[in-house]
């Protein structure tokens, strides 16, 4: 196997990647707003405008976010292929990206049918052109790893769940696009079973083991489950569309696919308990909140699938999106993030005398004390929002103020890296 | 010698780093990873040091660091590399890396 090259040439300047990372935070706040003036109401109906701004305030503000721009760093650092014109493609992609989530979720907030057009047409151009230009960037990638082939993967079933997105969003326009009834549902399930968990897999059989000092992911596991997966996912959503009637065999090709999400989480938390320093770690914390969230998500999933209780739907929403998703990126990002500075720095001070420049270490970049605080912040915000998916009038509120209160010690903790970066740079 | 096995990115990096400037004439560092240290070469490179890797069975990688231009030291190492080969040394790199 070809190994990755983390060559300092390849690294494209850190705002790149932090425009992105700082940008994030500020459409979660914008979720908690919106969710905080709506009130409890929001949650009456998944159909609901503000929970439909809310919920891609999240997906593409915050989550889509910080994935692209995490893809931007790792995809030259991690698997060796080197993006043409970073700056320039990472500016165009960023503009659009924040235009077209405030279009799309303008529309829905201030019932403005044109607007919607516009969002197809910015976060199309976005978002299909990142994952061309990225699929077409890792056929050259140096690295032989397997995260390079989960990438390809979940980015082809980020790239569907555009598709489905633009579509649903076009037909609030023209009404001669007749919408499959379920369409919403196989957007949503290719968004966060294809495109969010896919990748998230693929980065971890390269981070966790790097980071965490774990054993490596099983070889069979690394070359073959994210392919499965996506495979699974594809045989489950053409039986959904042409016979939709058969439950039994919907339900049989869900149940794998639950199995292969359990799969996963068991061997992640087994290789985390084998963990060759068994020191505090924050990306740790937030890893076992957010596979905590994935076997919940997997238990709802299966309870929805015999109609156990209503809310189902919406609580497999907040768990996959806010338990799941959240946290995973949240914590990726307290090694990515500090990591960054940390080999910008490193390539400054290789420009120097070496022994002139003293590097701050991961730990100084951003405190753990200070992430402590967002991971706290994060778990009760977690708590409030299952909560109020089944009572609203009490913890909508509370949960949305937390989010405001989670996404800025989000904000000020990248900042502060940042910042410490360029005081250094300058001093 | 340092071992590297048990650090998490990027302190074998740093701790090389430091070691590494501290070798005097026929001295040479003996790092020991569970990865190849890719970003420590362009690094070792732009600083004046040779290295050769070498893939063990025990230990994942074993970089030999030497200061660029020291003789003394890359025999060292080359004596080390071939005395040592049954023990945990199944390939080696070629001397490419090496500036001498």
């Amino acid at each position: 196997m070809k190994n990755a090259s983390l060559s300092l040439a390849q690294t494209p300047p850190l705002f790149v990647p932090f425009k992105f990372f700082l940008t994030a935070p500020l459409f979660a706040i914008a979720c908690g707003i919106t969710l905080f003036l709506a009130g409890p109401e929001a949650l009456s109906s998944r159909w609901h405008p503000a929970l439909l701004a809310a919920t891609h305030f999240i997906t593409l503000g915050f989550l889509a976010m910080i994935m692209i721009g995490a893809l931007q760093q790792l995809t030259p650092v991690l698997m060796g292929a080197r993006i043409l014109y970073p700056e320039l493609f990472s500016t165009v992609i960023h503009l659009l990206l924040t235009t077209g989530t405030l279009s799309l979720t303008g529309g829905w907030l201030w019932q403005q049918p044109t607007w919607f057009i516009l969002a197809g047409v910015l976060l199309g151009v976005a978002l299909s052109g990142f994952i061309l230009i990225l699929l077409f960037t890792l056929r050259k990638a140096r690295s032989g790893h397997t995260t390079v082939q989960s990438t390809k993967v979940a980015l082809i079933a980020f790239a569907v769940t555009v598709m489905l997105g633009i579509y649903l969003v076009m037909g609030y326009n023209w009404s001669v696009l007749s919408r499959f009834p379920g369409m919403t549902n196989l957007h949503m399930i290719w968004g966060l079973v294809g495109w969010v968990s896919l990748l998230m897999m693929g980065v971890a059989y390269q981070v966790v083991p790097m980071f965490q000092i774990t054993p490596d992911y099983p070889k069979l596991m690394t070359r073959w489950h994210g392919v499965t997966m996506f495979i699974l996912l594809l045989c489950w959503s053409i039986v959904f569309i042409l016979f939709p009637a058969e439950v039994l065999l919907l339900n049989f090709i869900a149940g794998v696919l639950a199995a292969g999400l359990i799969y996963f989480i068991w061997i992640t938390l087994n290789l985390l308990s084998k963990r060759r320093r068994k020191i505090p770690d924050i990306t740790l914390n937030f890893w076992r909140l957010a596979l905590s969230s994935l076997l919940l998500v997997v238990i709802v999933w299966i309870l929805s699938l015999f109609d156990y209780y209503d809310r189902s739907g919406l609580f497999f929403g907040v768990v996959m999106i806010v338990g799941f998703s959240m946290s995973a990126v949240s914590g990726m990002l307290y090694k990515i993030a500090p990591f960054l500075i940390w080999l910008h720095l490193n390539n400054y001070a290789q420009d120097k005398d070496r022994k002139q420049v003293k590097i701050p270490n991961m730990k100084q970049i951003i405190s753990e004390r200070k992430a402590q605080l967002h991971f706290r912040s994060h778990s009760l915000m977690l708590l409030l929002s299952f909560l109020a998916v089944f009572w609203p009038d009490y913890f909508l509120r509370p949960a949305s103020l937390l989010l405001i209160l989670t996404a800025i010690f989000l904000w000020y903790n990248l900042y502060s890296g940042l910042r410490l970066y360029s005081n250094f740079i300058r001093n | 010698m340092l071992d590297a096995v048990d650090m998490e990115p990027p302190e074998p990096l740093v701790r090389a780093q430091e070691l590494a400037h501290d070798l005097g004439a026929g001295d040479y560092l003996r790092l020991q990873h569970r990865r190849e240290p890719f970003l420590l070469y362009d690094n070792l490179k732009q600083q004046g040091f040779s290295y050769i890797t070498c893939t063990g069975s025990e230990v994942a990688y074993v970089v030999f660091i030497w200061r660029e231009a020291d003789v003394e030291a890359q025999s060292a190492v080359e004596a080390q590399i071939l005395n040592q080969t049954d023990k945990f040394v199944m390939k080696c790199s070629s001397m490419k890396n090496t500036n001498t």
